[in-house]
């Protein structure tokens, strides 16, 4: 009797490597030996345990052959010791009932053999199939953890190839700002000298040769020196705003009302013999740089006086308001004012909205004033009107307390 | 008191701000005996008296240096430095003239023993001004302390 594959494995997890004829042929000669011995041992036998030795085959196929050969071997194992060891010999004892009785226990040993012999078999398959499955998932956490590992591996080497280009990177900066520095350095010396020299002879010219100069040849002298002059302020303006780019906010608690007062100082030259009314209002007090913050000052309000030169008297205004919990300074004149259509340029460098007859200037003033609104974190910007006056607004970050 | 055959050591490279300095200082109408020395070596060998030098004596120190920073060989920083760790020169007053006001030329220049630094203006009315100040300050207001050499003489 010949059973599928599949059939056969589904019932006997473990007689994996034989085909079922060649189960069911081992069981056949398993049992024969098994009939074989005990014949032999007849003699000594005699009818004690007929059907010992078939037990013995029915457990050794039972275990390693599976259900169907145990049950064939039980069943001609049993039908053979039967018939020649138990009296009466050679007949099939099932003629009385106290022979079937007899043969009960037989029946039921060999069939808990089987039963146990299969699950015991069925268990070891499974107990298999656990450690098969056991060694997979190792297997499978092994190349996890090497995975890991090779993750983390390359995560180290990134880390450090990101600190190494950081590292670089940041001696390239070093050096660009160095350069930058010597650059700013070589302006402030080199460019400064060739102007004083222009400036110097230019005016010794009309000084020593004055009475030999035409008029005409003494109105260029005086253009020489000023276009010298002007270009001595930009050099100034250029590094005072380059300085401002560079310098590290050195915060600490500023009244913005004494810087104002400094910025006024400051910028009496221009002021000076002109009729001007200050309105200063009560200034909060900023955490902030009291340098940067003075030349913030400083540019606004000689902004304020140069645009209000033509007014009579000029009205400048510095105060504060409170705007959605923001601190904002204004400085408020009442001067030329400017075209709200070229506002955005008014903080860019070199840009001008004043022609240079009108008002004199370099251009790099607001352009200062914005970066150090910038380093403070604040904004600033303006609202003006031709010939009404210009307001300029700003902010610091909100970390000092309105005073 | 000692004496002076020198009121003011001028170390200059630039022969432009040379006669800038030069015409300035005679429009100062101060009569001051001024020597100029064109780079910080020489400036050197004049207050150590030594090289073409050699024939001067140190009990007659100018009044005052005006010292240029960026000059060729010796530059004005080392040549401050020499002169403040000298005993025989290091009361010589010294005064930093020169183009630029950077902050570490400032802070190094007063570590030094610098006794006053300032800026050239680049106009000329300011720095023609401000050579007639300070020869004024330092050759009439400002009173000197004999070198020590002179002194144990």
């Amino acid at each position: 009797m010949i059973t599928s594959n599949s059939n056969s494995s589904k019932s006997q997890p473990a007689p994996e490597q034989r085909s079922t004829l060649q189960r069911y042929a081992i069981a056949l000669a398993i049992t024969a030996v098994a009939f074989a011995v005990r014949l032999a041992l007849d003699s000594k036998l005699q009818d004690k345990f007929p059907f010992a030795t078939t037990t013995m085959a029915i457990i050794l196929v039972a275990w390693h052959l599976g259900f169907g050969p145990s049950v064939l071997t039980c069943l001609l194992g049993f039908l053979a010791a039967e018939w020649a060891f138990v009296p009466p010999r050679h007949t099939l004892g099932f003629n009385t009932l106290d022979q079937l009785v007899g043969n009960i226990p037989f029946i039921c040993v060999s069939a808990a053999i089987i039963w146990f012999g299969r699950s015991m078999h069925a268990a070891r398959a499974r107990a298999d199939a656990h450690a098969r499955n056991a060694i997979e998932q190792q297997k499978h956490l092994e190349q996890e953890i090497a995975e890991r590992k090779r993750a983390e591996e390359e995560v180290r080497r990134l880390n450090s190839e990101l600190e190494l280009r950081v590292d670089q990177r940041t001696a390239e900066l070093v050096a660009t700002n160095a350069e930058l520095e010597s650059f700013t350095y070589s302006v402030s010396h080199d460019l400064r000298a060739p102007l004083r020299h222009v400036d110097g002879f230019a005016q010794i010219l009309e000084q020593e040769c004055g009475p030999l100069l035409s008029p005409e040849a003494l109105r260029y002298a005086a253009k020489i020196r000023q276009g010298s002059q002007n270009m001595g302020r930009l050099v100034d303006d250029l590094l005072n705003l380059s300085r401002v780019g560079k310098q590290e906010v050195n915060r600490q608690s500023v009244p913005l009302n004494s810087v104002v007062n400094e910025a006024l100082a400051e910028i009496q030259s221009e002021t000076n013999g002109r009729q001007i009314e200050w309105r200063i209002g009560s200034l909060p007090t900023f955490d902030g740089d009291p340098g940067l913050l003075r030349l913030l000052f400083i540019n606004l309000l000689a902004n304020a006086a140069k645009y209000t030169r033509q007014r009579t008297p000029a009205k400048i205004e510095i105060d504060q308001m409170q705007f959605n919990g923001d601190v904002i300074v204004f400085v408020r004149d009442n001067g030329v004012g400017f075209n709200m259509k070229y506002s955005n340029k008014l903080f860019g460098v070199f840009q001008r909205l004043h022609r240079a007859e009108e008002f004199e200037g370099t251009g790099v003033g607001l352009a200062t004033v914005l970066r150090i609104v910038r380093k403070h974190g604040g904004k600033i910007w303006a609202e003006a009107e031709v010939g009404k006056g210009a307001t300029f607004f700003f902010t610091l970050a909100p970390s000092g307390s309105p005073g | 008191m000692a004496s002076h055959d020198t009121d003011i050591l001028l170390v200059e490279d630039d022969p432009q701000d040379v006669e800038l300095a030069l015409f300035a200082l005679r429009k100062s109408n101060l009569t001051s005996l001024i020597q100029v020395v064109r780079d910080g070596e020489e400036a050197l060998d004049f207050l150590f008296c030594n090289g073409q030098f050699s024939g001067r004596s140190f009990n007659h120190p100018p009044r005052v240096v005006f010292l240029d920073l960026k000059l060729p060989k010796v530059d004005g920083l080392q040549v401050l430095r020499e002169l403040k760790n000298d005993p025989r020169t290091k009361m010589i007053p010294i005064v930093v003239m020169t183009s630029s006001a950077e902050q570490r030329d400032l802070q190094e220049g007063y570590k030094l023993g610098v006794n006053s630094y300032i800026q050239k203006p680049v106009g000329f009315d300011a720095f023609q001004k401000l050579i007639t100040d300070l020869s004024y300050y330092w050759l009439k207001t400002n009173q000197i302390s004999s070198p020590p050499v002179a002194a144990r003489a």
